[in-house]
């Protein structure tokens, strides 16, 4: 073969040898961790590096120091008139347990907080103040003790500026409004906490700039009250979005496609065979939830060494519907507390883009090909074997897919594969999470091995190359991670997150033990 | 006058179940009374109480009576004992947690009945239960009574799980429970004093 895949990008003057270490790169990028993504400036809501920024908190136990990390995907630079948006933020918060005292119940395992942050947007001597209202981090486990952990998300202002200049962005005052979700039950779960923290001393607070090219224009000075503009409010020059959250109703409504089909539990974990023989008492509960989320995902190809992007982040992803808990089944445990087991079925539909892939036939040639997906419903099934906290937790998504490739090319010169280039049979994809997918709701990390199977179809004018993609590509050990983020439940679109967020690429993450 | 005797006590029979009391065959026009020892505060602990719904059963990791009281005595036997205080300790729907609270204080303990089958045994049943369930994107009503009963060889407050009479409502859980649903809460409560409960 005589190319290293793990080589960093390079450029050669041999076309082939570009091709490959072209490859090479792709593969790079895919395998490594989220800070390559960040460099490039992409729109993942925390895939942007975070900036930390020491604060000063005022809680009942006196002032605390928190550290506070921003993530926004600001670009490096921007355009005059063009709105600058930074997608969904994140504004993580590590708060000491021991300082929210008595306003946190000793028994409180999980809490929600809302926060909102100032933030001051600066150009050229002029200076416009947005507010990041209603940052929700839905729940977050209470340690016994060392930090509390919040995850505030949510979409932001616009920036919009006419004038050439860089724009800096510098965080402010930060309201925080903490209220206990599982509280003592010898306490009124109560109000929670509200506190603000500021800028520690010697912090500036900056977190991002973003250059917009062009000759600068001399500095006048504006934003200063006049008659007919009392509040100084008409900010010459930088105007801010909507401040109420730029997201109106029709925005919130699922573009997922409805789920069609059966419900297909087979793959899930069955239930333990019990001496007394009792069996799970299987229900259907309905017609399910109607949610949609971003499914997103890295699908290794073994034998290429090589991996493709499932549902790209950056390249408009779909959305996948799923209805929620439409059958159930469980069984109570015995008076030993033996036997229990709890599942809960819901059917998804994902009708994925079309992806790219780049391989090396043969080890040296280079081919591209894109490739369709063709799925089946989806089922999802997740629950508990066994009433021991923790224990037995699983999570299983299975489907069945074909996959159709079209547009190869050959060094660069189209191959006609025909219209019916495939998989000779639809395969089955079970993937599982464990306790990193606790429900369609929460969404989280599923992955499995899939075996693909030998290609057929494929040639035109008597030619057969099936063998070329069969020997190349099928086979067994083919890695699939995919990462579900937030759903939206299209009944409750001001308590879930519509329209739900689209979560980062999973890296290649060890497997759940 | 025997026929008058009869049909009064078949009145007070019909009566008597009609409002939760039986009349041992013995004595057909007495009504029951009661007695306790020892009398007073108790606490009592369960280990893996269960929730069942329709459409799934929810494990908790326990439950305790943390202020509960007994009367030494009861006419009837109704309200023979107060739950004043009742917690829930690591409910799960899934993979996510749920509290359960009482809403209102104190819940009732009602006694009717030894056993037919067991004379160890007093039938009853826990009287104005009102609780909430909260998790994560779930909130539920329970109102109603929970039949139960108490073992005077064991201490055991046993709850067998198989009442119809403990009802949901303003439910929004997942579509997991809905209003008008039957609860079932099956635990056995170890109760710290072990009174024994006798009548008359």
């Amino acid at each position: 073969m005589g190319v290293d895949v793990r080589y960093p990008a390079g450029r050669n003057s041999r076309s082939v040898r570009v091709a490959s270490v072209a490859a090479a790169a792709m593969v790079a990028g895919l395998l490594s961790g989220g800070g390559s993504a960040a460099d490039e400036g992409n729109k993942e809501a925390g895939t942007a590096a975070p900036v930390t920024i020491e604060y000063d908190c005022k809680l009942p136990s006196g002032a605390v120091r928190a550290a506070v990390r921003i993530a926004a995907a600001y670009p490096e630079s921007g355009e005059a008139g063009r709105p600058m948006d930074p997608g969904p933020v994140t504004v993580g918060m590590s708060l000491p347990r021991s300082g929210l005292g008595a306003a946190l119940p000793p028994d409180t395992t999980v809490v929600q907080s809302t926060a909102t942050l100032a933030v001051q947007v600066a150009q050229n001597g002029r200076t416009a103040e947005a507010q990041w209202n209603g940052l929700a981090a839905p729940g977050a486990p209470v340690p016994p003790q060392g930090d509390l952990e919040l995850s505030h998300q949510g979409a932001v202002p616009t920036v919009t500026v006419n004038a050439p200049g860089v724009v800096a962005l510098t965080a402010g005052r930060l309201t925080v409004e903490v209220k206990p979700l599982v509280a003592s039950e010898d306490k009124d779960p109560g109000a929670g906490l509200t506190f603000s923290c500021d800028p520690a001393a010697g912090e500036s607070g900056r977190f991002a700039t973003v250059t917009v090219p062009g000759a600068t224009e001399s500095s006048s000075p504006t934003g200063s009250p006049t008659s007919d503009d009392p509040g100084g409010k008409q900010r010459k020059g930088i105007a801010l979005g909507p401040q109420d959250g730029p997201v109106t109703a029709a925005e919130k409504l699922c573009k997922a496609p409805l789920p069609k089909g059966k419900l297909d539990a087979s793959e899930a974990p069955p239930a333990p065979k019990l001496p007394d023989g009792r069996v799970p008492t299987e229900y259907d509960v309905g017609a399910g939830m109607q949610t949609c989320s971003y499914a997103v995902g890295l699908a290794n190809v073994r034998k290429l060494n090589g991996a493709m992007i499932i549902n790209d982040p950056q390249k408009k992803p779909v959305q996948i519907g799923i209805a929620a808990m439409m059958h159930t089944a469980f069984r109570e445990p015995d008076e030993n507390n033996e036997g229990y087991y709890m599942r809960f079925d819901s059917l998804g539909q994902l009708d994925l883009p079309d992806a790219e892939s780049t391989f090396l036939a043969f080890g040296f040639e280079p081919v591209s090909a894109k490739v369709r997906f063709e799925n089946g419903p989806i089922t999802v099934s997740t629950g508990n074997i066994g009433a021991d906290a923790d224990a037995g937790v699983f999570s299983t998504a299975y489907f069945k897919q074909s996959l159709r490739l079209y547009d190869v090319k050959v060094n660069g010169v189209p191959l006609d594969v025909g219209k019916n280039c495939g998989t000779s049979r639809p395969f089955k994809v079970v993937l599982n999470g464990g306790a990193r997918y606790p429900n369609v709701f929460a969404g989280g990390i599923l992955e499995g091995d899939v075996t693909i199977p030998s290609f057929s179809g494929c040639g035109t004018g008597g030619e057969n190359l099936n063998s070329l993609f069969t020997a190349q590509i099928s086979g067994p050990g083919n890695h699939v991670v995919m990462n579900q983020g937030n759903a939206c439940v299209q009944d409750q679109p001001d308590n879930t997150p519509c329209p739900p967020l689209i979560p980062a690429l999973p890296t290649s993450l060890p497997k759940a033990p | 006058m025997r026929e008058f005797a009869r049909r009064a006590a078949l009145v007070t029979g019909v009566l008597g179940a009609a409002i939760g009391l039986t009349t041992t065959t013995a004595s057909a026009t007495a009504t029951l009374s009661w007695h306790v020892a020892p009398s007073g505060p108790f606490t009592a602990h369960a280990v893996y109480p269960t929730l069942t719904v329709p459409a799934a059963t929810f494990p908790c990791v326990s439950s305790d009576v943390t202020a509960g009281t007994l009367a030494a005595t009861s006419a009837t036997g109704n309200g023979i004992g107060n739950i004043n205080n009742i917690k829930f300790t690591t409910c799960k729907i899934g993979a996510t947690d749920f509290a359960m609270t009482m809403k209102v204080t104190p819940w009732k303990i009602d006694v009717a009945a030894i056993n037919v089958t067991n004379p160890q045994w007093v039938d009853g049943k826990i009287s104005s239960v009102s609780a909430h369930i909260k998790g994560s994107a779930c909130d539920v009503d329970l109102t109603g009574t929970i039949p139960v009963h108490y073992e005077n060889d064991t201490g055991n407050l046993v709850l067998p799980g198989t009442g119809t009479t403990l009802i949901a409502s303003s439910a929004s859980c997942y579509n997991l429970i809905k209003n008008g649903d039957v609860v079932k809460l099956k635990a056995t409560y170890a109760v710290s004093t072990h009174p024994s409960v006798t009548t008359p």
